[in-house]
C-alpha cells in the first residue's frame, strides 16, 4: 500500500516538474514581461535567478497570468 | 526596492554580510574536519561531510529563526536581520548538499530510484525508535527549496505579500520537521545525552524568544492612546530623539519621525517585506526600514526616484503641549505638509 502511494506521489511530482519545465520556456521568454512590466529589458543572470522558482511556483504564475 | 530588477541588489554593507557568512562556513567547516580528523579518524570522507553541512546548516537555521524575535526586542541585532535572505539562501544549500550526499550515500547505491528509496528502504513509520526520520528532511528541504527560489523581491511582487509571507512562514514548518529529523536520527545512533540537550537548548532559545518579543508586541499593540476629535496624542515634542520615531498604535501603527526640527508621520509598516518602518531611522533625509534598508521621503511616504514604493501620510497637529496625529491616514504617497517644531518653540 506504501508503494503504491509513493509511486502516485512521486509519479505526480515528476508530472508537476516537467509541467514547470515546459511553463519555464514561455514565461522566461514571454509570460514575466506579461505578468509585470519591469521585467521588460531585465539581464539574463536575473533570468537565471527566478528559473528554478518559475519551474517550482509555475501553478501560481498560471493563475496569475490568467486572471491578469 | 523596485525600479527594473538585477539578479543580487549588493552594496558594501551587503557584500560584508556575505564575506562574514563565507567566512564562518570556511571556519567552520575547516575546524569541524581538524577535530575530527583528531577524534574519528576511522570515519569516511562523505560521513564527515553529511554530518558537517547537517549540523552547519541546523546552526544557521536556528541563527535565522533567532534573528527576528532578538531585534524586536533590541536593535543591536538589527544588522544581522538585514541580509538575512541571503543567510536563508546559504543555509538552503548547505542542507542541500547534507540532503544530496546523504541520498548518494545511502539510497543511490541500490536498484531502487534514490527518491523512491527515502520513502521506500525502510517502511516503519509507526516505530519510534526505527523511524524513516530521512523522510521528514525531505519535505523539510523542498520547504527550504520553495523559501529559497522565491527569496527575490520579484517573487515577494508577483506572488502578492499574503501568498509569499505564507509561504515563508512554512519554515516554522519546516523547523518542526528538521527537530524530528535530527531527534529521530539521534535516536539511532546517538548515545550521548549531550546531543540531545543541545537540541532542546535550540528549541527552548528559539521558543522563549518568540515568546517573549510577541508578548512585548502586545504590549504595545494593547496601549490605547488618548483620542480627541479624530486625533490621537502622540507625546510631548521634547520627548522626541532627533532622526527616529514614536510609534502609536489606533488601529493602524503609525510612525512620527522627527528630523531637522520638523515631524512627518507615515503608516508603520513597510511595503517591501511589512516591516516597522517606526524602528528605523532617518538616513540621508530618508525614513529608512531596518530590515532591508527600503527607503521613504517622510514628508509624502514615496521612495525616493527612481523607486515607486509608497505608504501612507498623516496630519499632525501640536495641541496643549502634546503632539497629536489623525488617524485617518491620507492616501499613499500624499505630501502633508510636516509639523515645524520651530512654530512652537
Amino acid at each position: 500500500m506504501i508503494e503504491i502511494i509513493v509511486d502516485i506521489l512521486l509519479l505526480l511530482m515528476v508530472i508537476y516538474l516537467v509541467a514547470g519545465l515546459l511553463f519555464s520556456m514561455y514565461f522566461l521568454t514571454k509570460g514575466a514581461s506579461k505578468l509585470d512590466e519591469e521585467t521588460k529589458g531585465s539581464p539574463w543572470h536575473f533570468k537565471l535567478i527566478i528559473w528554478p522558482g518559475t519551474v517550482l511556483l509555475w501553478s501560481v504564475l498560471l493563475l496569475k497570468l490568467i486572471r491578469k | 526596492m523596485s525600479a527594473g530588477y538585477t539578479s543580487i541588489l549588493w552594496n558594501s554593507e551587503k557584500k560584508r554580510y556575505d564575506r562574514g557568512i563565507l567566512i564562518f562556513v570556511v571556519v567552520y567547516l575547516t575546524s569541524f574536519y581538524g577535530l575530527h580528523a583528531l577524534l574519528h579518524p576511522d570515519a569516511t570522507f562523505e560521513t564527515l561531510l553529511i554530518r558537517a553541512f547537517g549540523i552547519l546548516a541546523f546552526f544557521l537555521l536556528h541563527v535565522i529563526l533567532v534573528i527576528g524575535p532578538l531585534c524586536r526586542l533590541t536593535p543591536t541585532f538589527l544588522p544581522l536581520l538585514y541580509n538575512r535572505r541571503h543567510l536563508g539562501v546559504s543555509m538552503f544549500l548547505i542542507a542541500l548538499i547534507h540532503g544530496a550526499f546523504s541520498i548518494l550515500q545511502f539510497h543511490s547505491l541500490g536498484d531502487m530510484n534514490p527518491i523512491r528509496s527515502i520513502f521506500l528502504s525502510n517502511t516503519e513509520y509507526v516505530s519510534l525508535t526505527e523511524f524513516p526520520f530521512q523522510v521528514l528532511g525531505f519535505f523539510a528541504l523542498v520547504i527550504f527549496g520553495l523559501m529559497a527560489v522565491s527569496s527575490h523581491d520579484f517573487w515577494l511582487k508577483n506572488l502578492g505579500l499574503k501568498v509569499w509571507k505564507t509561504l515563508h512562514m512554512m519554515v516554522y514548518v519546516a523547523y518542526a520537521l528538521i527537530i524530528l529529523h535530527v531527534v529521530l536520527g539521534a535516536i539511532q545512533n546517538e548515545k550521548s545525552l549531550t546531543f540531545f540537550l543541545i537540541v532542546l537548548l535550540g528549541f527552548v532559545s528559539i521558543t522563549l524568544t518568540h515568546l517573549i518579543a510577541g508578548k512585548k508586541e502586545k504590549k504595545v499593540d494593547d496601549e490605547k492612546p488618548i483620542v480627541d476629535h479624530g486625533y490621537a496624542r502622540v507625546c510631548k515634542p521634547e520627548d522626541f530623539e532627533e532622526n527616529r520615531a514614536k510609534m502609536i498604535t489606533c488601529g493602524e501603527r503609525i510612525a512620527v519621525f522627527k528630523y531637522d526640527g520638523q515631524l512627518s508621520a507615515v503608516h508603520n509598516v513597510c511595503k517591501h517585506q511589512g516591516g516597522p518602518l517606526g524602528e528605523g531611522k532617518i538616513v540621508d533625509g530618508c525614513i529608512t526600514c531596518p530590515w532591508h534598508g527600503y527607503q521613504y521621503l517622510p514628508g509624502n511616504g514615496q521612495s525616493p526616484p527612481p523607486f515607486n514604493e509608497k505608504v501612507a501620510t498623516y496630519e499632525l497637529k501640536i495641541q496643549d503641549g502634546y503632539v497629536w496625529v489623525n488617524m485617518e491616514a491620507k492616501p499613499e504617497g500624499e505630501y502633508v505638509e510636516p509639523l515645524n517644531l520651530r512654530d512652537y518653540e
